[in-house]
């Protein structure tokens, strides 16, 4: 029986740019959208993609003109939390 | 207000869009400036200074270097400047006020000196702060190195010479009002009037809203884009004449950015071409000072003036100042006219001022006292002059009250307490009662605000969702998606907007507005993107389960599960390391790293998962197949923590269907697999080019000679060296089926047999 006191391992992995969508529907269209899928590294989970850090900006001006309002959790708000 | 200028952070540089106005200038640049205005004076000039502020010299050639650090690090004891200061007299001390007064690092002299003659001080007084170090005089570094103190002050006059103020001594500074105020009234003033102080405030949240949308852009000039100057110009908020200025103020948008510049709630950005807002995040905890700031900031405004510039005006600059402190000088409860103002500083005012001049500064010589001349402008000009800076702007600003006199209907003006606060002689004022409901939310997504409820906490609060339509006795705001995604961008949510707005309205709020507020904010959350997240990655679900549930609460956003075994975070610092056991970290900002090993099919590629990222089993997937670990395996290189991917023909031409292209496939093997593209995949990826010539099929036969040196011999003998095709090994060659027949007859002809199998 496991320790619940133990503590756990982990691999952490920082810096990591990705969009996290509400619905897996949303995934899809963002990579049916060429401009975007070329930004795109991998799909985390359905609802979770890796991209390119360099290209956040570009990334966060073609969700706004494909309409989404997405939330941008920038660099520095992370840090100045 | 850490993105807003402080009171510590001074501008050397006047804000103005002619200038190319800087970011705010920080203390320790200021302070380096400082130094460097030091270093341009002469070793025993140095020495000299700092002997009056009670330092030792012990060096009998002191280096200018040496001795600029020793006194600007002596000058950062508040306890040593508070006694040098002391030792000043008063018109001394009240010029190093006008620093404190306009928020400036570095003023003109010809400015000073101005300032000093409208209050009745001499220039020369500068001497003191001089000698003490407490200001330096900064010139062009080609002219040659500072001795003589008063022979520069009386330069000054005619060259662009400015004097810097330490720091440490500008933050003790105090404003000090002048003796002997202008004649007071008599009869009694009628029809006071005075402005909150609140309109300025709205323009600037204003502008910044629009700035924040999109960028003010820059020519090289340091004018604005014709599109953004159209833009701020045409803007009704931002252009519109004040309802509330007893006089007109020329180019209300033009002043509204350069008090939003000097008040750093407009920046630059790193460019330098591009006019950005600045973080809007504690504007309501920091409004307070907001009025004060920005009363500073049109102190020492010069790129925008009240009145256009002639050649016997006054600056607007000493004007304001002398005007203002004048007022100061006034018992609280006393009036003055404008007429009197105008006499008095005319009667402080010298009658001849040296002319301006081009010519070049002869090293040296001391210059003859130029031709007097009348300067001044008659009575009525400085009256015209007040009325622009009292009623115009200060009385917009908030900083003057202004009525009639009883008995002649002539317009008098008196320093309101918000003026009386700035100018050092009055306590901060009490802010007035507030309406808590002016707010009527309108179902068209208008709000109409009645400013008796309004503070400049207040708003900066409706600022954050709401923006600013029309500014008059009511004000107006609107609120639309993209109002409602900046405020929700700067931390409100829907809960928080829909507070603001019901706390202060009249009305319930609308059901269409809270409606779409909530659908807005809903509608946002369904796409986050993150610059830098981190992920903590579990061995498993019910690890990752488990440590959510012991996450510790109360400390920031809670950690969101993505995927089966990663838990997402925003920020790092709120992880609790203590209960978790950190195996690795991967920091995607570096380059990344290599974590596969080619096999030798040269198809398989086999990911380390120790030293594997995130990204690796997504980058290598999109050219190959993953292997499921219950698949027979083909070969017997597969150990099974090891995931495998295989590279297949309908893999590779997926790939490239999708826009992978070779070349990054070759980039790939070499940043994660640490090698070159195996062959095989080589091999698969020119079969899908389609472009390689056929593979040519063709008979040939191999001889096999005993030793090396007879196949030597048959390559180089002419009658045999044709015959021969590729060399296949030391003694073995290739030749040609239709070459054999010649060949063996040749060999006869020499006297050697060849046999041929089957033959």
């Amino acid at each position: 029986m496991a320790n619940s006191t133990a503590r756990i391992p982990v691999k952490v992995h920082r810096n990591v740019a990705l969009v996290r969508l509400g619905e897996p529907i949303l995934a899809e269209e963002l990579l049916a959208r060429k401009t975007l899928s070329r930004s795109v590294l991998g799909r985390l989970s359905e609802t979770v993609l890796l991209i390119e850090s360099e290209a956040c900006e570009a990334v966060l001006d073609e969700l706004k003109r494909m309409g989404h309002t997405p939330r941008f959790v920038k660099r520095d708000d992370a840090q100045r939390r | 207000m850490a993105q807003f200028r402080s009171r510590e952070s001074r501008d050397g540089d006047l804000a103005g869009l002619e200038r190319r106005p800087g970011p705010p200038e920080p203390g320790d640049h200021s302070r380096r400036e400082f130094r460097a205005a030091l270093v341009r004076y002469r070793g025993p000039r140095l020495a000299t200074i700092r002997q009056a502020q009670g330092g030792e010299i012990e060096s009998t050639r002191p280096r200018p270097g040496s001795m600029a650090d020793e006194i600007t690090e002596r000058l950062d004891s508040p306890a040593v400047v508070s006694s040098l200061i002391e030792r000043l007299s008063n018109p001394a001390r009240q010029a190093l006020g006008f620093f404190d007064l306009t928020e400036l690092a570095s003023i003109p002299l010809k400015t000073l000196v101005q300032i000093m003659r409208l209050l009745g001080a001499k220039p020369a007084i500068l001497l003191e702060p001089l000698e003490l170090g407490l200001l330096a005089i900064e010139t062009n570094p080609a002219l040659p190195a500072i001795d003589d103190l008063a022979f520069q002050l009386e330069r000054g006059l005619y060259a662009a010479i400015q004097l810097r103020i330490h720091p440490a001594v500008a933050r003790l500074a105090r404003t000090l009002a002048p003796e002997g105020p202008p004649p007071t009234l008599a009869a009694g003033v009628v029809q006071p009037r005075e402005t909150d102080g609140l309109e300025p405030l709205i323009r600037l949240a204003a502008l910044w809203q629009r700035a924040s949308a999109d960028p003010l852009r820059q020519t090289q000039s340091g004018a604005l884009y014709k599109r953004d100057r159209d833009r701020i110009q045409g803007d009704a908020v931002l252009s519109g004449p004040s309802s509330l200025a007893l006089t007109p103020i020329p180019e209300p948008a033009v002043l509204t950015l350069a008090l939003a510049l000097r008040t750093g709630l407009i920046l630059m950005d790193s460019s330098g071409e591009r006019m950005v807002a600045a973080p809007f995040d504690d504007w309501t905890t920091n409004a307070v000072h907001l009025p004060r700031m920005i009363a500073s900031g049109w102190l020492g405004l010069e790129s925008w003036r009240e009145f256009p510039a002639e050649p016997e005006d006054l600056e607007p600059i000493p004007l304001r100042l002398a005007a203002l402190l004048w007022l100061a000088s006034l018992p609280e409860s006393e009036w003055t006219t404008l007429e009197s103002l105008a006499d008095h500083l005319l009667a402080h005012h010298p009658q001849a001022e040296p002319a301006e001049t081009t010519e070049p500064y002869a090293p040296g010589a001391r210059r003859a006292r130029p031709r007097a001349r009348p300067t001044l402008s008659p009575v009525s000009r400085i009256v015209e002059q007040l009325e622009a800076v009292l009623l115009g702007s200060a009385f917009f600003l908030g900083l003057v009250r202004a009525g009639e006199e009883r008995a002649t209907g002539r317009r008098a003006v008196q320093l309101t307490p918000l003026g009386r606060y700035v100018l050092s002689v009055g306590p901060a004022p009490t802010p007035p009662p507030l309406f808590e409901q002016f707010l009527f939310v309108q179902p068209n997504f208008e709000i109409i605000a009645y400013r008796q409820g309004l503070s400049p906490r207040l708003i900066g609060q409706l600022s954050r969702f709401a923006s600013w339509t029309k500014i008059g006795s009511a004000l107006e705001l609107a609120i639309s998606r993209e109002s409602v995604v900046q405020g929700l961008e700067l931390g409100e949510t829907a809960a928080s907007i829909l507070e603001t707005l019901s706390n202060h309205s009249h009305r319930p709020m609308p059901a269409s507005v809270a409606d779409a507020v909530t659908s807005w904010s809903a509608r946002r959350e369904q796409v986050t993107l993150h610059e830098s997240a981190t992920l903590i990655e579990f061995a498993n679900a019910f690890e990752r389960d488990q440590a959510a549930e012991r996450w510790p609460t109360g400390n920031g956003q809670a950690p969101v599960p993505v995927a089966d075994r990663f838990l997402l975070v925003e920020d790092e610092r709120t992880v609790p390391f203590d209960r978790l056991r950190l195996t690795s970290t991967r920091d995607y900002r570096q380059p990344p790293g290599v974590c596969f090993a080619v096999m030798p099919d040269g198809l398989t590629v086999a990911l380390d998962p120790a030293r594997s990222d995130l990204l690796a089993p997504a980058e290598v997937v999109r050219f190959a197949e993953s292997l499921p670990p219950e698949l027979p395996n083909r070969e017997s290189f597969r150990t099974p923590e090891q995931p495998r991917y295989l590279i297949t023909p309908a893999s590779l031409k997926s790939a490239l269907d999708r826009g992978v292209s070779p070349h990054q496939i070759t980039q790939w093997f070499e940043r994660r697999a640490g090698t070159t593209t195996p062959p095989a995949v080589t091999l698969l990826l020119a079969a899908l080019d389609g472009k390689s010539p056929p593979i040519r099929a063709r008979t040939l036969i191999v001889i096999d000679l005993p030793s090396a040196e007879l196949l030597d011999g048959l390559y180089q003998h002419p009658a045999t060296a044709d015959a021969l095709s590729e060399r296949l090994g030391p003694t073995t060659a290739a030749v040609a089926a239709d070459q054999i027949a010649p060949l063996k007859k040749t060999l006869r002809d020499l006297g050697l047999r060849i046999d041929i199998d089957g033959a």
